[in-house]
């Protein structure tokens, strides 16, 4: 599994267009950031960051694999077909840690550098994120091993965009107070743990979707 | 005896093609070719050995282990090699080795480094700008560095110029001067056998026609140009298939010492590997 995950890293990060790709969206994200500091802006980039830096990794690796047709040399490896989506989990999931870290961070800067938060607030908003950040990426999955990477990228594409357009018409409803509300924090009690099951649900689903395919 | 490779009654179905109760056995020390026409099921085959495609099978066993319960551990002493890379173009040689080294717990990086030093490859060079023949030899160094004691290939030579084919072949021989170690290779290029195979299974539209080894071929099978009276007098049981010609019969027959004794002076030719495919796909069965 560790030569699969790390296959997908250098697949990522080595390669120039991918490599390129994350570094122009990170400036995008902080020149972005530091333009526009409203907490509307602060909650979607919160969001933004957790969300989709995470789930791109499988979006880059499975366009390098279809193209170079990797799983055809990835079966004879000595691992199974869960082994491989597991790993790709596993991967997705420390990624997503990663971003979530890079998220905490941000959030902090809006504490402490340019108060526009409260501590309580970023962590409701940042706790939040991390709830979306693994039922998309549980969604998105499930959708790469069903659809395999062209349908999966328009439908990773059409979500985003989705959940941007529910973003703001739920601040225009309930009012951008919802995401930062004692309420928010304390349903996080439940949602983290539900996002939890549902990313574990989503990897036994995919396990049997991928056992299918390839059968 | 011991294989390297068992199969019985194995049997896999596509909608157009059936792979049809596939049964060998692969002595370990040898080296099996694996021959048929575009579509005959030499890939499906192998796939459904390596457990890549599913399939019914009574047994399948690599190197005394059986693949079902198996699996991860005879892949770690299996190697399968394609006619092409299936690494992204972008990474390097450099790069395969590392990942190589957490897929393989017998990954052994200094021969690893040997091999590429050995096929001249440069190993921060990118694949895409490495030529076919490097990038099959890549696939060599890159199979031949976790100490495997199976080798598959997968039309491995297909595409390669004879140089390099002649040094894969060389490669091969090395490999199998270790009698524990055997080697299963599908090809088209059937001048490769010649040189190499000790068995030839053949297959055929789904079916294994026959499997023998080289030297039954070279001593069964041999080539008569004849007329109909000559054609009408052999027995059916020894003609494998004839082709008309249009004033003679070309007939690949399968008992060539039986017929020496009852035809002194008739002229026989060798039928090579290529020959029995061409007569069994081309040719006409007797009734």
């Amino acid at each position: 599994m560790k030569g699969i995950m790390l296959k997908d890293l250098y697949e990522n990060f080595y390669i120039k267009k991918n490599l390129v790709a994350y570094i122009f969206a990170s400036l995008f994200f902080i020149v972005a950031s530091a333009v526009m500091d409203t907490r509307y802006s602060f909650i979607l980039y919160t969001m933004l960051l957790m969300i989709f830096f995470g789930t791109s990794v499988l979006e880059t690796s499975s366009e390098q694999d279809d193209k170079a047709h990797f799983h055809k040399i990835q079966f004879t490896f000595p691992v199974t077909k869960a082994e491989i989506v597991i790993s790709k989990y596993l991967l997705a999931l420390i990624c997503n840690g990663c971003w979530i870290m890079i998220a905490l961070v941000y959030v902090l800067a809006n504490v402490y550098l340019r108060p526009l938060v409260t501590l309580a607030e970023a962590l409701t908003v940042w706790g939040l994120g991390i709830c979306a950040s693994l039922a998309f990426t549980s969604l998105i999955y499930v959708f790469y091993f069903l659809l395999g990477r062209k349908i999966g990228t328009v439908i990773y594409i059409a979500s985003a965009l989705i959940l941007g357009g529910m973003y703001g018409a739920s601040t225009v409803f309930f009012g951008i107070e919802s995401y930062t509300s004692a309420d928010t924090a304390v349903r996080l009690l439940f949602l983290l743990p539900a996002s939890i099951v549902l990313y574990v649900l989503s990897c036994m689903l995919s396990i049997l979707i991928y056992k299918k395919k390839y059968s | 005896m011991e294989y390297a490779i068992e199969v019985r009654n194995l049997t896999k179905r596509y909608k157009d093609f059936t792979l049809d109760d596939i049964s060998f056995a692969l002595p370990r020390g040898t080296v099996m070719g694996l021959i048929g026409e575009n579509g005959a099921g030499k890939s499906t085959l192998i796939n459904s050995i390596l457990g890549i495609t599913d399939s019914k099978s009574s047994l399948t066993s690599m190197l005394g282990l059986d693949m079902k319960t198996h699996s991860k551990m005879i892949k770690e002493d299996i190697a399968v090699i394609f006619n092409d890379s299936h690494y992204d173009v972008n990474l390097t040689p450099k790069i395969i080795g590392h990942i190589l080294s957490k897929v393989y717990k017998n990954w052994d990086a200094p021969l690893f480094s040997r091999y590429l030093e050995r096929f001249s490859l440069p190993e921060k060079k990118k694949i895409k700008k490495l030529s076919t023949g490097m990038r099959v030899k890549l696939e060599f160094a890159a199979a031949l560095s976790h100490h495997p004691k199976l080798l598959i290939l997968d039309e491995a030579t297909s595409g390669l110029d004879p140089v390099f084919r002649d040094e894969i072949l060389d490669i091969l021989r090395e490999f199998t001067e270790d009698e524990t170690h055997a080697v299963l290779m599908s090809s088209h290029i059937t001048s490769d056998l010649d040189k190499i195979a000790d068995y030839i299974a053949y297959l055929h539209e789904g079916k294994i026609q026959f499997i023998k080894t080289y030297d039954e071929i070279r001593n069964d099978y041999g080539i008569i140009t004849c007329g109909q009276e000559l054609f009408d007098s052999l027995s059916r049981d020894d003609i494998a298939a004839y082709k008309k010609e249009p004033y003679s019969y070309r007939v690949l027959v399968k008992n060539r010492a039986k017929l020496r004794q009852v035809f002194h002076d008739i002229p026989m030719e060798n039928a090579s590997v290529e020959d029995i495919m061409l007569f069994y796909v081309k040719g006409e069965k007797v009734k």
